[in-house]
């Protein structure tokens, strides 16, 4: 009992301290590239919540008003769920699942469904806009995802996480697959719709899926979007960059330390690429991506040859 | 039932589509006037098919735009070429700038506006360019889209029309530009990418003049005709509203292209008044 009360703390600690560090990281990226004069990039974050909160929710003529407020919800859900799944060491594991790479590989088809009633419960153009956008280029990331993930997870003849972090102990999967991390990466921000792969929620689509919400709702969105990010990087840490392992400090000290480089990362890229096309993603992952997923399968496969 | 406009809003029915013919959705709407991502004061009735745009029927052009007051000086008597040119640069930037925002370069849209406060005559862009190469905006989004035919890129005129390889310029009829060395940059490709490197273009070549004018005092010898930012302004008359293009344009383009087109075209009329407080 003791301990489920612990793994929960440490779950809903983890979203809002990874939810304010994206914050602030983002913040910090976009003061380095941007050259803007925040004031503080550790109180700015606080400062848009609080105005978020504090700001009247907007409404439009006929939404569907139990969707719209669903939608938000859920895909906190499933980003709380994804970091439920992240071992911190080899005793501590929230969720510790023998399909732990399964569940996580449910999850993101699962956010697309809640990405589109978010954009088509608003009744309005530009969320249905942003909401179909995601659907046609959702799966080309999730497949992407899918195949990188049955990749780890073949050294490690399991499809538990904590048993693909055990399989890193002589060498982390970032070097063992190569291709993994990158086509990894890729598909967080695809997931999580950041940076150049920010399709559903766009500025050319004057933010997309929520560009009809406000107040709360929209807090809790973009909260939901920062904490996707922190599960996707805290998975990919443990996926590739061997999780808890580490010498010197303790596993879960690592575990966040990695889990903040891939953060970083994702981050930086998405502040320093444009947006392309969604026409020429889709292409791209398609004719590329897949295929280099594919490659990335069969070396993990061969490399996992005895 | 489908089809009609339940609670006001239109509902999907289906109709031909532009690209294969199959059945899809049409989803009509309007956009604008005050939508930061378009000019201001512009608004159109869009049809959609999916996210490809059917038709557009543009219902209000945008503001005329004021051009900082040296260019209409520059009608009235000589004034000094530094100064035009800076003024061009400064210009030319800040369309560049609202291109990179509209394509997700948040950071580098903010770099350039910082850029423009602090812009000397003289002042290289090449770290600019660099960064732009690197990042691939050049391959962004609606890059290789929002081509113009030779009539419509004449019709705009201006940095536009020299995008599209016209090399049509009043500078170099003026002596003390010939004087400076000045040469009309121009273009190929016509579409978005070609624009945007035009303006970069304009702009570094405008600080360079702005230098080599400043050291030799020089001023603009012609007052019957000034070479604006956006095209050629005489006393007769001011470059006029181009948004129709638009019309011909867009259909056929994916959303997002069709935005990065718009905001690679600067197609308001020039206002009677100039930009105050310049």
């Amino acid at each position: 009992m003791v301990e489920t009360l612990f793994a929960l703390l440490v779950v809903l600690g983890m979203l809002a301290v990874g939810s304010y560090a994206v914050a602030v990281i983002d913040g910090a990226a976009g003061a380095v590239l941007g050259r803007t004069a925040h004031s503080n990039v550790f109180l700015l974050p606080i400062y848009q919540c609080a105005s978020f909160w504090l700001v009247p929710a907007n409404t439009t003529e006929a939404p569907d008003a139990w969707a719209w407020r669903l939608a938000p919800v859920l895909y906190l859900t499933f980003a709380a769920m994804g970091l439920a799944l992240v071992p911190w060491s080899p005793s501590f594991i929230p969720v510790d699942l023998t399909t732990g790479i399964v569940l996580w590989g449910a999850l993101e088809p699962l956010a697309t469904v809640a990405i589109f009633l978010h954009g088509w419960s608003a009744n309005s153009h530009f969320p249905l806009l942003g909401a179909y956008r995601y659907v046609s280029l959702g799966l080309s990331y999730i497949l992407v995802s899918m195949f990188v993930l049955i990749g780890v997870s073949l050294p490690a003849e399991s499809l538990q996480i904590s048993a693909v972090v055990e399989s890193q102990r002589e060498l982390w999967n970032v070097i063992r697959q190569p291709l993994g991390l990158p086509l990894f990466l890729i598909v967080g921000l695809g997931i999580s719709f950041w940076g150049p792969l920010n399709f559903a929620d766009s500025s050319d689509l004057a933010e997309g899926t929520s560009s009809e919400s406000s107040g709360r709702a929209k807090l809790l969105w973009q909260f939901g979007r920062a904490a996707m990010l922190v599960a996707f990087s805290a998975i990919g840490a443990s996926a590739f960059l061997g999780g808890w392992l580490g010498p010197v400090l303790p596993g879960p000290a690592w575990v966040i330390l990695k889990t903040l480089f891939i953060l970083v990362l994702l981050l930086v890229l998405g502040r320093l690429l444009p947006r392309l096309s969604p026409d020429r993603f889709l292409t791209l992952a398609w004719v590329l991506l897949l295929p280099l997923a594919f490659v990335d399968l069969v070396w993990a496969g061969v490399e996992a040859l005895p | 039932m489908m089809g009609g406009k339940p609670y006001g809003r239109a509902m999907a029915m289906t109709a031909d589509d532009l690209r294969d013919g199959l059945q899809l959705d049409p989803l009509s709407f309007s956009v604008g006037p005050f939508w930061p991502v378009l000019p201001p004061g512009f608004s159109a009735h869009v049809t959609l098919h999916g996210d490809v745009i059917a038709e557009i029927q543009v219902t209000s052009i945008p503001y005329p735009v004021a051009l900082p007051a040296i260019f209409r000086q520059a009608l009235e008597k000589p004034v000094p070429i530094a100064e035009l040119e800076l003024a061009r640069a400064c210009y030319h930037l800040r369309q560049l700038s609202h291109a990179l925002w509209v394509n997700g370069l948040e950071s580098a849209s903010l770099t350039v506006l910082q850029r423009i406060h602090a812009l000397q005559p003289g002042d290289s862009l090449a770290g600019l360019r660099t960064w732009l190469r690197r990042v691939g905006f050049f391959f962004s989004a609606g890059a290789e889209k929002g081509v113009l035919g030779r009539d419509q890129a004449e019709k705009i005129g201006g940095p536009a029309a020299r995008a599209a390889g016209i090399a049509q310029d009043t500078r170099q009829d003026d002596p003390q530009y010939q004087r400076l060395g000045f040469q009309v940059i121009y273009g190929h490709g016509s579409n978005c990418r070609a624009r945007w490197q035009q303006w970069l273009d304009e702009a570094e070549q405008a600080l360079s003049l702005a230098a080599r004018a400043r050291e030799q005092a020089v001023c603009t010898s012609d007052c019957d005709r000034v070479e604006t930012p956006r095209g050629v302004m005489g006393r007769g008359g001011s470059p006029s509203d181009a948004t129709f293009v638009l019309q011909e344009l867009l259909p056929g383009l994916e959303w997002s292209e069709a935005i990065a087109t718009i905001a690679s075209l600067d197609l308001a009329a020039v206002s009677d008044y100039a930009e105050e407080g310049v």
